[in-house]
């Protein structure tokens, strides 16, 4: 893993949707490149070749997902303010 | 006898000791006491219908719940009441339902008296993390609740609340819990609904309780584990009779973490801790120790990250501010323009510090070196964890490194976390049931131990924190 740069952090805040200030971005410029980036490195001393991905449920200690179809709540019903903001927004647009 | 608020309070009522009013009264003067430590976002004692409470008391005389004032974290929906999250973003933000474990809740009426305070979408950890404000120890304001549950458990600590609902993704109940001498109980992955739950990395966010006692966190579980159709993850259990079955355990076998005392950075919490192992084997019960690899103490925290940021990234990626959450700038327009304006206004540092770190470490030049290997760690860390539930009732650990450290040394990373206070965080991997009971002050600030077993053996692990809570006999100071 390659250190992290200062434009590569505001790539990813730009791609993220957000914008951060310079104090956060040399924050994290330091916590990744000066304690992240060797916990990181740190891991490939630990061998995992063989064992297999953790999916959900393949552990015995671990849950077993459920075979049915999970019961929904109506769209309409969860979404009844979101719909007013929407359309309060399109009025002011 | 073990001891129960909820038991007690449920006897004086019935009665007649003791009036719904004057319950609720007691909840609000706590909270207006103790308002400096910033543990509510939303006071809701003026919602609470007490004449009803009162008139509908005689067909509820078996509903241990009913009129016993509660709180719950926000980041659980509520219909009607306000639901943030800690985060500026959902500010105004009214659920139109209840989360499924509200409303399971609601079955035997008890009083909600608050929505606690919590850091942002339960990511930050220290309870320093909320746009509402940085939360106080109920001990001494100065120092750290942890979090992201530090609301509650401040609401707990403090009596305002007799048991609070909480999330606990890492450690987000039991650690606090560990600060402020009280009960934190996180059950198996899956088996209270997460339906109404604002996620952060939903491989991991578990809902659980807080509360006093032992006993009291079982009366709530029957009333909270049940499987719930409209939650993907959720579980089967065949019990849901805790409280009933509750028992202490004459003969306890513990396993403990060999030569972990090694690993404290404060050598008063090492003795505490070592004392307490002691004082369990005098009792009788029987403690094994098992050899956990150090390299794999080391990589529990890394691994959390590895696999819970990308998750938390996920999960608020769409977080635009137009159908839910605040959006007060109408000059601005165009989709991405109103996103990208929203999200920079409403995130707060933290969450924006973990997408930054999250995106980076799971995007393609990084994918293969370690996002695709995580869940095989995580396989490794459930795999040699497995070991210590062999043989015995219960694994026992610290529930922190130390007593709360002071609020200023976590802010400027003078205090660090170490392997001790990341072991919270397997039961978060492995999925299985843990709890947090409180042992002794030190230096008159509270220190907890912690136990856990194998999933889906919740009444194991409460018979076991039930023995040890007797064993303990934690007296509660009233700051």
């Amino acid at each position: 893993m390659k250190k992290i740069t200062k434009e590569k952090i505001l790539e990813i805040a730009h791609n993220q949707n957000f914008d951060i200030d310079q104090n956060l971005l040399e924050e994290i410029y330091q916590l990744f490149n000066n304690k992240l980036l060797k916990d990181f490195a740190s891991l490939s001393e630990l061998d995992v070749k063989d064992l297999p991905m953790m999916e959900y449920g393949a552990n015995s200690s671990f849950n077993t997902l459920r075979k049915d179809e999970p019961v929904s709540y109506k769209q309409e019903d969860v979404l009844k303010n979101s719909k007013n903001r929407v359309k309060d927004l399109i009025e002011v647009k | 006898m073990a001891k129960s608020l909820i038991l007690d309070l449920h006897q004086k009522l019935v009665d007649k000791k003791l009036s719904f009013l004057q319950l609720l009264n007691q909840s609000k003067n706590i909270l207006n006491n103790t308002k400096d430590l910033n543990s509510v976002i939303t006071n809701t004692t003026d919602l609470v219908d007490v004449k009803k409470l009162e008139q509908d008391f005689k067909h509820h005389q078996n509903d241990l719940l009913y009129g016993i004032p509660y709180s719950i974290k926000d980041n659980i929906c509520t219909k009607d009441i306000r639901t943030t999250g800690g985060s500026r973003f959902l500010e105004s933000y009214i659920p139109q339902y209840d989360a499924t474990v509200v409303k399971l809740l609601k079955q035997q009426h008890p009083m909600l008296i608050a929505k606690d305070n919590m850091d942002e979408f339960g990511i930050g950890g220290t309870g320093l993390c909320s746009y509402y404000g940085c939360v106080g120890n109920y001990y001494d304001k100065t120092r750290s609740t942890a979090g992201s549950s530090s609301g509650g458990v401040v609401n707990v600590a403090s009596g305002a609340s007799i048991f609070s609902i909480g999330t606990d993704t890492g450690d987000s109940i039991r650690r606090p819990a560990s600060l402020l001498g009280v009960v934190g109980f996180k059950p198996s992955y899956g088996v209270i609904s997460r339906q109404g739950v604002y996620p952060y990395a939903p491989g991991f966010d578990t809902v659980g309780v807080i509360a006093q006692y032992v006993t009291d966190c079982a009366i709530v579980c029957d009333q909270i584990i049940k499987f719930d159709p409209t939650d993907y993850t959720s579980q089967k259990t065949n019990s849901r009779n805790y409280f009933k079955n509750l028992k202490t355990i004459k003969h306890l076998k513990l396993n403990a973490i060999k030569n972990l005392e090694k690993y404290f950075c404060d050598s008063k919490s090492k003795d505490a801790y070592l004392k307490a192992l002691e004082l369990i084997k005098k009792q009788g019960h029987e403690i094994n120790y098992v050899e956990i690899d150090e390299k794999i103490l080391k990589a529990i925290n890394i691994i959390y990250r590895v696999v819970s940021y990308p998750e938390g990234n996920t999960c608020y990626a769409s977080f635009s501010g137009i159908p839910f959450g605040e959006c007060e700038d109408k000059n601005i327009s165009g989709f991405q323009k109103i996103m990208f304006h929203n999200r920079t206004k409403y995130f707060g540092n933290e969450i924006k510090k973990r997408f930054i770190i999250g995106s980076y470490i799971s995007d393609d030049e990084n994918y293969e070196a370690i996002f695709r290997n995580s869940e095989k760690y995580r396989t490794l860390l459930i795999k040699s964890f497995d070991q210590l539930f062999h043989n015995c009732d219960a694994y026992i650990i610290p529930s922190a490194s130390s007593t709360a450290p002071l609020n200023d040394d976590v802010k400027s990373c003078k205090f660090c976390s170490n392997y001790i206070d990341n072991l919270l965080q397997i039961s978060n991997f492995n999925g299985c049931p843990s709890i947090t009971i409180p042992y002794c002050y030190i230096d008159k600030m509270p220190f907890g131990i912690n136990l856990n077993t194998p999933r889906f053996k919740e009444q194991e692990l409460l018979n076991a924190a039930l023995t040890l809570e007797e064993l303990f006999a934690f007296k509660k100071e009233v700051r």
